[in-house]
């Protein structure tokens, strides 16, 4: 196992110092048990553990104390047994002093284990088992900056892990615990590795191990040639060239495979994956031993103690007790440091806790580490860019950094540094060049989060202004409508009678007629006895004679057409392949439902057509052929309303391309141009002409304001996608290829816009200041009729917008997972969020039209049930039902509705005051406050209206 | 116990190899050379770098008492030392007092502090002011003492400060200068018949460089600076000394000639190895010494100027900074060296 292994060089690196004979004489050595432990739950990379225990448990050693929250998390244990005393918010060890959630462990000396689970028979373990019990048991990197052990393990798919390398370089000045570990306990070591190549299967292995270290060196071959059995795969040793950095994990790759980890990557999708010697030792603790990750060994040195060394530490053990017990001279401690000299951060105070990651306590005395001089102009020597292991010119990106020119600083590959150190080590010119980097850094990490928030910022404000408008047009319907029902209210009490006689069916008289949507009682009524007699065709009692085909035809071909459009317009989404399953579904849904209707409609026109020759529609009874219009137009104003939603949502989701999304519009348009006819016939079978009417409304009508919102929505995404290209163009990460596609995706959204724009302008400048579209819009023929189309209708988008909310969580966990850069994550959070928000709006509207069908539904049943007892009640606004054949019930159903919306509403606004505390951003859970409580004050709103109809 | 919080790295080893250092090992590596200089030209050399020190020294605690900056703290970089000794050595040794100080307070108050101090200055600021004195003062900066000529150390002290009348007929130009100037004569007849080209004074000038050269190489050895500007210089102007010479050996002057005449030596070792003004990553030092040593070339073969280290330093000076745009390095992980700088956006 001695055979010669090549190496390659790094660029630059230096030759500090080694200071590692102060601490490498003795054995490793154990702690007294101390009488605390301090255990933060943030040790590692990634989201905080979660606590499993509370204050006041007894815990044993090696109990789960927290477990891992999040895919990057890691759970941690109890190093000893005792009773947690507390749990509160400490400092925790920390380059800028960061505090943390804390559990404070009383010791009981007793030692006693929990139970421990062991895997002996490792090799023929389920990698996926083996990696779960290394996650259950708390590991994370030990030589860096506590990365998650098992996270690093689980590689992608298409990663092929090909060389495992094990980093016992242990470049750092003054540390020797790696050292240690290796000279003392190498078969941990090399049991570690053979679990792991039980999980990742690699080819082979190299130790690297710096050549200052021949001990270990000698250790690992001895031990690797015990354990032939348990390696079957090759293991070597390579005693590299002892220089700093090299045990950085890049350099280490470079200088064992000659590879560079290129940038933006990891070492994984070079089919490599590095591990620490010591990491690997804490998992073959945790595989063989059943221990999980409770305790490391931590090296003491610096001047500042008299006993310098290596202790077997438990994690938790307070600073204090470990430079006490190595006999600190407090007077002459200067400088306290974690980790080493080149890389280390200063400790503000020694009462912070030995963590995970902590595997040298540097005591250092003003001797040893004076304070640093200060600093003179850069001379541009260039000695900073000659020690640079990554091949900066730190002394060009110091100054940029100083002058704040980032971009420039980016341009130069300011984030390639690895913050080693290098470079201030061997500025003659005395300047801390790693200062300047990492403000650069932050400095730049601040403006791209300010840019983010920002542009969401923007984002948020167009959908509320979007919104606000949108609300204000359907506040003005409604106020119009219910002004327009008061007016209407006396006439139609002299009509009503006339109509009831009229009738040749009971009249249904329902007593109220919903004002906020608008349409007058005359028409509900007949829609209502519309529907009531296509339900029962058997039993419809209309005279032949009286009938006309001419509106059935009508209505029949209308909804033919808007069944074969729906068709089309599906066919075309399936072709592309740009619908997910549930839409593709919902549409087929839709066009069935179309199909239905439009099936219904034939029906009755041959059934009219059997009844009936050729009858003259100036000859109809009024009555009879305000029904068959009335069913045309409301047939019609669903269809038109189906794909008007099924258009905002598949815009909204953005997953249609631009030929697509005018193709729906117009279908959009024309659907509404046959509801309008429709409605216009009717209106005019009303009046009595009906055909004039119909010329009159056969003439186009264009809707502004959906082609305002088809331009606005246009111009969002344009917009969008505008950033996009030009984050990806600067970002410079993109390839050429995929930059032309997305300009041109640009551009196709731009002309998509502008021919938007166009329309809408073309509109405006032939606009006839005739109707209020949205007071058409809300139009509607019957009141449970409507209810229930609106309620379908609703629920369709409901379940379009759970599918988008589903489809976005997916993409963010996908990018998660590639470990896509913040931004694009971010984006496609904040899309997340809309979808989600649309969603539960659009559920709440749901769960309220539900109510709303059932009531109606119930008062119709009553209607029909007790013809001539119901009265009108003209006053009473909106959507609720006076009487019921059983009010008290209805009541009852209210006040729960009302009760649960109050609650989820209440929910919210907690959840929202602590967000606020928490200084979170709370724009969205703003926004579902106020949509929640607007679903409370309806609910509510019908609760008391409910009451007062039942009190009267 | 104070815990000083300080962040990483906590090891610095320029508190040995500061500045203050490296300047020290400049000023060292220049002792062949004066010593050179003096054995054959006489004591000017040495009189006159003292006078530019003590010049020097005065304008830079005047400046940065102006500018207001800690004078102590910013004498002990040794940058003001450095250049006036570079200036001192680059002038003829018995160029008058008054020379050296113009050129010593040039190079300090405008070459150096009007454009920002120490690290900031784009042009080398010895070259600034040799090359100012050159262009003001033709005569005084072209005439020098025939090796071996020299008088007394009282006599050219007297001499340097106008104490006493000049020595005539002692004087002569460099060889640089007699080649320029050789009109219609062939190599053969020049050599023979001008006495800046006599053997002796070739010699001299040999030596000379020989021993600057000997100072580059004791700082190359100590990394004070690396081989890329040196080299590409000296590489540079022997490929193209040897290409004319090689084309027409009657008219245009040996490798040998070119490398041990002049600033030559002086300039590739001293001159070029200047950070400051020179590009800042290897690659650029590289292309910055070839093109200074083309440019040296150039201008001794067709330009007006006998010698021309200082016009090429000063022109390369120019395009430092854009070569620095050129030549980054390829950082750790990416495919291909940056280039430029990043485009701007609105
Ligand atoms: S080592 Fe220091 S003085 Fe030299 S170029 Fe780098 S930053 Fe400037
Ligand atoms: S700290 Fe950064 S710039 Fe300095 S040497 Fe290390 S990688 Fe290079």
């Amino acid at each position: 196992m001695s055979q010669a292994i090549k190496l390659w060089d790094i660029h630059g690196g230096i030759h500090p110092e080694e200071n590692k004979s102060q601490s490498n004489q003795l054995p490793i050595s154990t702690l007294p048990l101390p009488k605390k432990l301090y255990l933060p739950l943030q040790q590692h990379i990634g989201s905080p553990s979660e606590l499993t225990v509370k204050i006041g448990d007894k815990v044993l050693k090696g109990q789960r104390l927290a477990e891992a929250n999040g895919f990057i998390s890691a759970s941690l244990h109890a190093p000893t047994s005792g009773t947690i005393v507390s749990i509160e918010e400490r400092q925790i060890p920390h380059a800028s002093g960061l505090t943390a959630e804390t559990i404070e462990i009383e010791t009981d000396g007793l030692e006693q284990w929990c139970e421990r689970e062991v895997i002996t028979d490792y090799l023929h373990t389920d990698p996926i088992a083996l990696l779960a019990h290394i996650r259950n048991h708390g590991i994370t990197g030990m030589g860096g900056a506590g990365f998650p052990t098992a996270v690093k393990l689980t590689p992608k798919d298409d990663d092929h892990i090909d060389t495992l390398i094990i980093n016992g370089a242990e470049c750092e000045p003054y540390i020797t615990s790696d050292q240690l570990l290796m000279r003392e306990r190498a078969d941990q070591v090399i049991d570690g590795i053979s679990v792991l190549g039980q999980i990742l299967k690699p080819k082979r292995c190299i130790i690297g191990v710096e050549d200052n270290k021949l001990d270990a060196v000698k250790a690992l071959r001895d031990s690797i040639d015990a354990h032939p059995k348990t390696l079957p795969f090759e293991v070597k040793v390579a005693a590299i060239p002892t220089k700093y950095p090299s045990g950085g994990e890049k350099q280490l790759i470079q200088i064992l495979t000659g590879k560079e980890v290129p940038h933006g990557s990891i070492p994984a999708d070079l089919g490599i994956v590095c591990q620490n010697v010591g990491t690997v030792a804490a998992i073959s603790k945790a595989v063989l031993e059943g221990e999980p990750l409770i305790s490391r060994i931590t090296t003491v040195t610096g001047d500042a103690v008299s006993q310098k060394g290596n202790f077997e530490t438990l994690i938790g053990t307070p600073i204090e007790d470990l430079l006490a017990h190595c006999g600190v001279d407090e007077s002459k401690l200067f400088r306290l440091i974690m980790g080493g000299p080149m890389m280390g951060f200063t400790l503000h105070s020694t009462d912070l806790p030995v963590i995970k990651t902590t595997n040298c306590i540097l005591a250092a005395t003003e001797q040893e580490f004076p304070n640093p001089a200060q600093a003179q102009d850069c001379i541009r020597c260039g000695m900073c860019a000659e020690a640079c292991p990554a091949e900066l010119l730190p002394q060009q990106l110091y100054w940029f950094s100083r002058s704040k020119e980032f971009d420039k600083a980016k341009h130069f590959n300011l984030f390639d540094c690895i913050e080693c150190g290098a470079c201030s080590f061997v500025c003659p010119s005395h300047i801390p060049l790693v200062q300047h980097f990492r403000f650069a850094k932050g400095g730049i990490r601040q403006e791209e989060q300010a840019h983010i928030k920002s542009e969401h910022a923007k984002m948020r404000f167009e959908a509320r202004q979007d919104r606000l408008a949108k609300e204000e047009a359907e506040k003005e319907a409604r106020r119009k409508a219910r002004a327009d029902a008061a007016a209407k209210a006396k006439a139609e009490k002299e009509a009503k009678a006339k109509l009831a006689e009229s009738q040749e069916s009971p009249t249904t008289n329902t007593p109220t007629a919903d004002a906020s949507e608008g349409d007058d009682k005359k028409a509900a009524i007949a829609a209502a006895i519309a529907r009531s007699k296509s339900k029962k065709p058997a039993s419809n009692e209309t005279t032949p004679s009286s009938v006309d085909i001419k509106p059935f035809k009508v209505a029949s071909s209308q909804a033919r057409a808007a069944h074969l459009q729906a068709q089309r317009a599906l066919n075309a989404a399936k072709e592309t392949g740009e619908l997910s399953k549930e839409q593709i579904a919902e549409q087929e849904a839709n066009v069935s439902s179309l199909k239905k209707a439009y099936e219904d409609a034939k029906a009755k026109l041959d059934q009219a057509k059997n009844g009936n020759t050729v009858a003259p529609a100036q000859e109809q009874a009024p009555s009879v052929d305000i029904k068959a219009l009335k069913v045309a137009s409301s047939q019609t104003r669903a269809a038109y309303l189906k794909a008007q939603r099924a258009f905002d949502t598949a815009k909204e989701a953005g997953e249609l391309s631009a030929e697509q999304l005018t193709e729906q519009a117009s279908e959009v348009s024309k659907l509404q141009t046959d509801y309008e006819n429709a409605k216009a016939k009717l209106d005019a079978a009303k009046n009595g002409s009906p055909t004039q009417t119909a010329e009159a409304a056969s003439s186009p009508t264009v809707d502004i304001k959906a082609l305002k919102v088809a331009s606005s929505q246009a111009r969002a995404a344009y917009l969008k996608s505008q950033r996009a290209y030009d984050a990806s163009k600067e970002d410079g990460s993109t390839s050429e290829d995929e930059l032309s596609a997305q300009l041109k995706k640009v551009e196709a959204l731009q002309s998509t816009y502008e021919k938007a724009k166009a329309a809408l302008d073309d509109a405006k400048s032939g606009k006839t200041p005739a109707s209020n579209p949205v007071a058409k819009e809300k139009a509607s023929p019957s009141p449970s009729e409507t209810f229930e189309n609106k309620y379908k209708q609703v629920k369709v988008e409901t379940s379009q917008a759970r599918a988008a909310a589903k489809q976005a969580q997916k993409a963010v966990d996908e990018a998660n997972e590639q470990g896509k850069d913040e931004t694009q994550i971010k984006e496609l959070e904040t899309a997340l969020a809309e979808s989600v928000q649309t969603y539960e709006k659009l559920n709440s509207k749901k769960l309220v039209l539900q109510e709303k069908v059932k009531a109606r539904k119930a008062v119709e049943a009553s209607a029909v049930s007790q013809p001539k007892e119901s009265k009108p009640a003209p006053e009473t606004v909106a959507e609720q039902p006076p009487a019921e054949d059983d009010p008290t019930k209805k009541l009852k159903e209210l006040k729960v509705a009302a009760s649960q919306s109050k609650a989820a509403w209440r929910k919210l606004e907690r959840e929202l005051g602590k967000a606020q505390e928490a200084g979170e951003d709370t724009a969205e859970l703003e926004q579902k406050v106020s949509a929640a409580k607007t679903t409370y004050e309806q609910a509510n709103e019908a609760k008391t209206t409910a009451m007062a109809a039942l009190n009267s | 116990m104070s815990l000083l919080a300080i962040t990483s790295p906590h090891m610095n080893k320029s508190n040995a190899r500061g500045v203050g250092f490296i300047m020290t090992q400049v000023v060292l590596a220049t002792v062949p050379g004066i010593l050179a200089m003096t054995w054959f030209f006489g004591w000017g050399t040495i009189i006159n770098i003292c006078f530019a020190l003590l010049v020097a020294l005065a304008c830079e605690a005047l400046v940065l008492k102006l500018r207001k900056r800690p004078i102590g703290f910013y004498l002990k970089d040794g940058s003001a030392i450095v250049t006036a000794l570079l200036l001192a050595l680059a002038i003829p040794p018995l160029a008058p007092w008054w020379l050296t100080l113009v050129g010593v307070a040039f190079a300090i108050i405008v070459a150096k502090h009007m454009y920002g101090g120490m690290g900031y200055n784009p042009f080398n600021p010895a070259m600034v002011a040799y090359a100012l004195l050159l262009v003001s003062f033709p005569v005084d900066m072209t005439q020098w003492v025939l090796p071996d000529t020299a008088p007394s150390f009282s006599g050219t002290f007297q001499h340097i400060f106008g104490l006493a009348p000049a020595f005539d007929g002692m004087t002569s130009a460099t060889p640089l200068d007699a080649f320029k100037h050789s009109a219609n004569q062939t190599l053969n007849e020049l050599f023979q018949s001008t006495p800046a080209l006599k053997s002796e004074t070739l010699h001299a000038w040999q030596f000379v460089s020989m021993a600057y050269l000997l100072g580059g190489i004791y700082l190359l050895t100590r990394r004070i600076y690396t081989w890329h500007a040196p080299v590409g210089m000296l590489g540079s102007l022997s490929v193209m000394a040897l290409i004319f010479s090689l084309y027409d050996a009657d008219v245009y002057a040996s490798v040998s000639f070119h490398l041990l005449t002049g600033a030559t030596m002086l300039g590739a070792f001293f001159i070029v190895t200047d950070p400051v003004t020179t590009a800042t990553s290897t690659k650029g030092r590289l292309i910055f010494g070839i093109g200074v040593g083309v440019l040296i070339y150039i201008i001794r073969a067709f330009g007006n100027y006998p010698d021309a280290v200082a016009f090429a330093v000063l022109l390369m000076n120019f395009a430092a900074p854009f070569i620095d745009q050129y030549s980054q390095p390829r950082t750790y992980g990416h495919k291909q060296a940056r280039k430029g700088l990043p485009k701007k956006k609105d």
